[in-house]
């Protein structure tokens, strides 16, 4: 079922998540982390999704309970107290190669957050990445596999379709890897090693609010079977705004509406 | 194409005194793992050089590990980028006519269509035999945030870059054609942005920029050995007038198997000068080549010619003592990974020489392709002369 999102943009002194006190990332180096184990105080045989934001670049928060500059190390917050923003200024349209045929029905821009950090950083948007280096390895069998609930996806009516990719480490074109895509229900998830730490492509079809329910299953040494954690992610994503409504991001009041 | 004969009478070799170039004990290149070129601007201060920052990742360096967050000295650390075939090392092939699946110019690296070229890529997984190399950049307040307005920068909003400026490069090799260096990154839509590209001159054009932190793919056109001059500036003061510039330093690259063998025994201070590492050249007096010396696994910065495989992995083809008429020896294998193509070339009178055929049996040595041990069973009324031959390949293709 197709969506469509309109954003209202005006001056207020909070914000899309006032409700839940979330804060917008909306720079700098942060990952979607998978955490659990003694390094948590927890078992080491849970996980546990979260966010760590602020690596080797620190990452700016706006709004909410935890607006500000979250400097180096990491810092690691819930789930619900992060909305990640995406917006490019300068989208990039050609997507057309067959290759980029699992991103989906595209509309007039795609909106991605890059895998190359300089390019996050030219572009002006997060650089977002996985990681897991809370867990030690030893204590997991194989990969931990990051999916998404492809039917929870559609319930959430979400505004277009979600995508993530990489290019591989030949960087020679010609290997691009949707480990998600839900437009198809399609991809094998995306695998990573207890202890590591990597970026893919983000990539939405259409502007507006998703909510992309992420689960993470691994399998402990000690046995006892797969483990999993699941959550949902929140990511807003706006078309490109005025330089005017940029300076304003601070304070943007964002009301979303969606109709069938 | 440079080739050598070694016969394997060497043990006719005096023991003479040799030379032998002195390596410092804190001289370690580093050929894996997350190594930055980075510039420090603490207290009005600038340092620059290498920070190895492997943090958690699996893949670090074993050989050579070094501290994390330590600034090494860039002369005292070359780069290696190896081009073993398991698991896949630098190598790359430039597409038919040059140009890939999504309509980049892949000329600005520097070759031709159908070309190897060597990549440290910017993104992906890490790999045991590539360094994965990064910009980066520290201070104790950091300079001033601007707007920046490179064409190539589409973030308007006030942020404190950094920019890497590429000042020169040296390539020392045999290749015919100068190797090129050149810095771009890869689109979500597989578009390429070009920083810096040696191949059309060294302009103001040529530079990388950041916010502290970032990755380009780094390619090189050919085998060889590179080094890369930069310096970085930044902004600080009102208005953002007064730029601050560091000191230039240099990076170092050894690219390919044999290249990188010879960044191990040489420091950069003797790339430039080719009778220390060239293939046919000597450094340690032992009349053993260089291309011989590595194809064998002997060290060209010490006279070792009486080292003989027939005890060991390494060394000169020798009797093995066991049957008559046998030797044994092991090298680099003639693959794609060595660039060093080996043969044993037999003769009954010193004057008529064909390479030996039949009787060689070949055993992979380790895991990554690169060696191999062969035995010759040689036969009654044979041959009783032999010699090795070394050849230094430019190139080849898979």
């Amino acid at each position: 079922m197709k969506h469509q999102s309109t954003l209202a943009a005006g001056l207020s002194l909070l914000l899309l998540t006032s409700a839940s006190g979330s804060s917008l990332f909306v720079s700098g180096h942060g990952d979607l982390g998978i955490g659990g184990g003694p390094a948590s105080g927890g078992d080491p045989a849970e996980l546990e999704l979260h966010y760590h934001l602020g690596e080797d670049v620190g990452a700016t928060l706006v709004g909410g309970a935890n607006a500000g500059f979250v400097p180096d190390p990491g810092e690691e917050f819930e789930v619900n107290e992060i909305v990640v923003q995406v917006f490019n200024p300068l989208p990039d349209t050609d997507f057309s190669a067959p290759i980029f045929s699992f991103l989906g029905p595209l509309g007039d821009f795609v909106y991605v957050l890059p895998e190359n950090e300089t390019e996050a950083d030219n572009a002006g948007v997060p650089f977002l990445g996985i990681g897991s280096e809370e867990l030690t390895p030893g204590d997991w069998t194989g990969p931990l596999v990051l999916t998404v609930d492809h039917a929870a996806y559609d319930g959430f009516s979400n505004p277009g379709e979600f995508s993530l990719y990489d290019f591989g480490s030949t960087q020679t074109g010609a290997a691009t890897n949707p480990f998600i895509s839900t437009s198809n229900n399609g991809g094998i998830g995306f695998e990573l090693g207890a202890g590591d730490h990597t970026h893919a492509n983000w990539a939405f079809t259409a502007p507006g609010l998703y909510n992309v329910p992420f689960t993470v299953t691994g399998t402990p040494s000690a046995g006892g079977g797969p483990v999993t954690d699941s959550a949902t992610f929140q990511f807003l994503v706006i078309p490109e705004p005025s330089a005017g409504l940029l300076a304003l991001s601070s304070v943007l009041f964002l009301t979303l509406r969606r109709r069938k | 194409m440079l080739s050598f004969h070694l016969f394997s009478l060497a043990l006719l070799i005096p023991a003479a005194a040799w030379a032998q170039v002195d390596i410092p004990p804190e001289y370690i290149p580093l050929s894996a793992g997350h190594v930055d070129m980075a510039f420090c601007y603490i207290d009005g201060e600038w340092e620059g050089g290498l920070i190895p920052d492997d943090g958690s990742d699996p893949n670090q360096d074993p050989e050579n590990d070094r501290a994390i967050g330590d600034i090494v000295p860039t002369d005292s650390a070359p780069l290696l980028l190896r081009d073993s075939a398991i698991p896949a090392g630098a190598r790359r092939v430039s597409p038919t006519g040059n140009i890939d699946l999504f309509g980049n110019d892949l000329t600005f690296i520097g070759v031709g269509g159908d070309s190897p070229y060597w990549l440290i890529p910017s993104s992906g997984s890490q790999q045991d035999t590539v360094p994965f190399v990064g910009f980066a950049f520290c201070a104790d307040n950091d300079c001033g945030e601007y707007v920046e307005t490179d064409p190539r920068v589409s973030n308007t909003n006030v942020r404190a870059w950094i920019t890497f400026e590429l000042i020169s490069l040296d390539y020392f090799g045999e290749s015919t054609t100068p190797g090129q260096f050149s810095v771009y990154t890869r689109k979500s839509n597989q578009q390429f942005e070009h920083w810096m590209t040696t191949s059309d001159g060294i302009g103001p054009t040529d530079r990388f920029l950041t916010l502290g932190h970032g990755h380009g793919n780094l390619a090189f056109s050919q085998l060889g050995l590179y080094s890369v001059k930069m310096r970085v500036f930044c902004y600080e003061g009102p208005g953002m007038t007064n730029k601050v510039t560091s000191p230039e330093v240099t990076f170092h690259f050894a690219v390919g198997t044999y290249w990188s063998k010879i960044a191990e025994y040489f420091p950069p201070e003797y790339w430039d000068q080719p009778n220390v590492i060239g293939s046919l050249a000597d450094p340690d007096e032992d009349l053993i080549p260089n291309v011989i010396e590595i194809a064998t696994g002997l060290n060209p910065n010490f006279f070792d010619a009486d080292t003989y495989s027939s005890t060991t992995e390494v060394g000169l083809p020798a009797p093995s003592g066991l049957n008559p008429g046998e030797f044994i020896y092991s090298d680099w294998a003639t693959t794609a990974s060595s660039q060093i193509e080996v043969e044993i070339e037999a003769s009954s009178d010193g004057i008529d020489w064909s390479p030996l055929t039949s009787g060689v049996t070949s055993t992979p040595l380790g895991t990554d392709g690169t060696r191999e041990a062969r035995k010759w069973s040689g036969q009654s009324g044979g041959p009783q002369l032999f010699r090795i031959k070394g050849t230094l390949l430019p190139s080849i293709s898979y």
